[in-house]
């Protein structure tokens, strides 16, 4: 275009000076014809050149037109790249995550909107400063030792860097970054880096490590046995509780189907309560697993279902609490309520049972037959106004305040029944205990009627007998006086006439002697062992 | 020469005991009664002739009929018996040995008369040559 614009102005420069020839040779009469001539010639010259000047000026005009047309390329092209530009800008300015350029030279030229979010600084606060400042004290070193491999031309691959925002607070990002490259490809212009706020992350798994540091330390240190099982009761994992709990090993029970360890008369509650799980049901249940050994221990079950993260069931978490010792204790104090009721129902004897101010909380049937009183007559009532005779009174009340000062009664007494009768009873009372405190007293009450019948019988035939025996004692001794004397005279008188006589004579005296001896013997015997005999 | 007091209410027993007693070279008063025998204690008592030794029967009652006897044993008789005669002795010397001889020796009657102070209760089963060697050893000691 350039050059088509000098032609145009030589070819207006010769048709002037041809102009100005013409000019000349109209003066000059002589050269007028040459002039004519060569005006004529200049004419068909200025004709050509007209058409040469025609032809420039299309050629010039197919030019403009080509310029104008590239023009406006150039300008579509302005547009399209401003707009990607204000694109680009707004894409780094708004972009949620923060993103930071800068120089080769460690000055930042870029700083979005989520950069200024994340530190609190803006951006014309750190444009043009040094990237450092960044970077918190003590982790400056190697954050800065990261950019220069990135200034190497090597890529962060998420690298923690900690930033340090302007309230002095520090935060995670996680960075991945990149070079920015002029066209030779070797001269660097920036480096851009985007980063990806973890700080909150960061706590938050550091707070579910730590969650489940605890809850692994909770899971072992655990007296309750925990098992986790999948959907088809395969156990895959254990607690060290749980597998003591049975006796095994904990790899030894891993692995093992839950229906191996149930007593095989539960596995349809243990189906059972797997089906609820898979709905989606926790539950609470007890059941009977067998140890190692082949003992029974009994278990609190409390199993939850674990679900996926699409929210299949994939099996079940329970918490195990052998309850075996307690269940034993539980059926030992059944064995023994039931006993002890049985034996307040049962009992042959009338007991009643009173509060700590000797109010009657309950009666057997036997009290009842024996004092004619239901439980709701004396129910909540003092006992003392209702079966003590007038005259026992103040004994009674004695007694009452000899049990609830934690001692034992035994006494024998007439008590009253609801018809106004008397009843000789033995009573002992005895206070109840529990954990140290007195909460009450027993009572049993023993009608002895018969018994003190049955002893005055026997006292009667007693002192029959005794007087009999007596009768029988005195009889023996005054014969045995009546006996004695008259035989101890006849035989010193027969001992002494032996000694007068001579032998030949006292053999017959002798065996006179001897007969008493014998009759002395019977009546000896008689007399003192009851037997008649020599 | 020692010397002894029965009181019995058997002659017999009187005249037997005598014999064998003598023999062991014992003087010997008898009385038939408790009350005899007191009193013969206390004059033998007073006259400085105390015996050595005084053989008690515990039925002085002379009676031959068991009522009778009854009685004298409850102390309720005409006289007194064995028990009362001891009791009685020992007022008046408290130093005084007793001893039972008496066919009542395995009776309560018997162990009134320890407690009222005999020393001794013999049977009367013992025949009366031995007991009077008892007599003669105690006494000799």
């Amino acid at each position: 275009m350039k050059g088509e614009g000098k032609k145009k102005e030589e070819l207006v420069k010769e048709l002037v000076e041809l102009h100005e020839r013409v000019a000349e040779l109209e003066k000059s009469e002589t050269g007028r014809k040459q002039a004519e001539k060569e005006l004529k010639a200049a004419n068909q010259q200025l004709t050509a050149s007209e058409q040469q000047l025609r032809a420039a000026n299309q050629q010039l005009r197919a030019s403009e037109q080509q310029l104008r047309a590239a023009n406006q390329q150039l300008t579509a092209s302005e547009q399209q790249l401003r707009e990607r530009n204000n694109y680009l800008e707004s894409l780094i300015n708004y972009a949620n995550a923060p993103i930071i350029v800068w120089d080769p030279e460690s000055k930042i030229s870029r700083f979005n909107h989520a950069f200024e979010h994340l530190t609190g600084y803006k951006a014309d606060e750190v444009i043009g400063q040094e990237l450092s400042m960044l970077f918190p004290e003590a982790s400056r070193d190697e954050s800065l030792h990261n950019i220069a491999r990135t200034l190497s031309g090597k890529y962060w691959k998420r690298v923690e860097i900690p930033i340090l925002c302007k309230d002095g607070k520090v935060r995670l990002v996680l960075w991945n970054s990149a070079n920015i490259y002029a066209e030779d490809g070797k001269t660097l212009l920036s480096i851009i880096a985007q980063g990806q706020d973890i700080t909150e992350r960061k706590k938050a798994e550091e707070a579910l490590k730590e969650s489940e540091e605890k809850y692994r330390t909770l899971v072992e240190t655990a007296q309750e046995g925990i098992c986790i099982d999948d959907k088809n009761d395969n156990i895959t994992f254990t607690n060290k509780a749980f597998a003591d709990m049975l006796g095994y090993e904990r790899n030894e029970i891993i692995g093992m189907n839950f229906r191996e360890l149930v007593d095989k008369r539960q596995i349809p509650e243990l189906e059972k309560q797997t089906k609820m799980r898979m709905e989606g049901k926790s539950s609470k249940y007890e059941i009977t697993l067998y140890t190692k050994n082949g003992k029974p221990c009994n278990v609190i079950v409390s199993a939850a279902p674990l679900v996926n993260v699409d929210g299949n069931y994939e099996g079940s978490i329970s918490v195990n609490l052998d309850i075996t010792e307690r269940k034993k204790a539980e059926e030992e104090r059944e064995y023994q309520r039931n006993y002890f009721q049985a034996l307040f129902k049962d009992s042959p004897e009338g007991i009643v049972s009173l509060d700590d101010k000797h109010r009657v909380i309950d009666i057997n049937p036997t009290f009842e037959e024996m004092f004619g009183y239901h439980l709701k007559d004396l129910q909540g009532k003092e006992i003392d106004d209702y079966i003590i005779p007038e005259r026992f009174l103040k004994e009674g009340k004695a007694y009452t305040k000899r049990a609830l000062s934690g001692k034992t009664v035994k006494a024998e007494t007439i008590r009253k029944r609801k018809d106004g009768s008397e009843v000789p009873v033995s009573i002992l009372g005895a206070p109840i205990f529990i954990d140290g405190k007195e909460v009450g007293i027993f009572t049993i009450y023993r009608d002895i009627t018969e018994r003190k019948e049955a002893e005055e019988k026997l006292q009667k035939a007693y002192k029959e007998v005794k007087r009999a025996l007596e009768q029988e004692k005195v009889f023996k001794l005054k014969t045995a006086h009546y006996f004695f004397n008259p035989l101890c005279i006849a035989k010193g008188y027969i001992d002494l006439t032996m000694e007068e006589l001579p032998e030949e004579q006292r053999e017959k005296l002798k065996a006179a002697r001897h007969a008493i001896e014998r009759v002395e013997k019977v009546v000896e015997n008689v007399t003192q062992r009851g037997e008649i005999r020599e | 020469m020692s010397r002894v007091l029965v009181v019995d209410d058997e002659p017999d027993i009187h005249e037997i005991l005598t014999v064998y007693l003598s023999r062991e070279g014992i003087d010997v008063e008898n009385a038939l009664t408790g009350e005899e025998g007191v009193k013969m204690y206390k004059k033998m008592h007073d006259e400085r002739r105390i015996p050595d030794l005084v053989i008690m029967d515990l039925n002085l009652s002379g009676e031959k009929g068991m009522e009778g006897i009854d009685l004298h044993r409850e102390g309720k008789g005409k006289r007194m018996d064995g028990v009362r005669a001891t009791e009685q002795i020992l007022d008046i010397n408290p130093d005084a040995v007793i001893w039972g001889y008496t066919a009542w020796s395995d009776t309560e009657w018997a162990e009134r008369l320890r407690d009222a102070g005999a020393k001794k209760v013999v049977k009367r089963l013992v025949p009366f040559k031995e007991f009077a060697e008892m007599v003669a050893d105690f006494l000799e000691e």
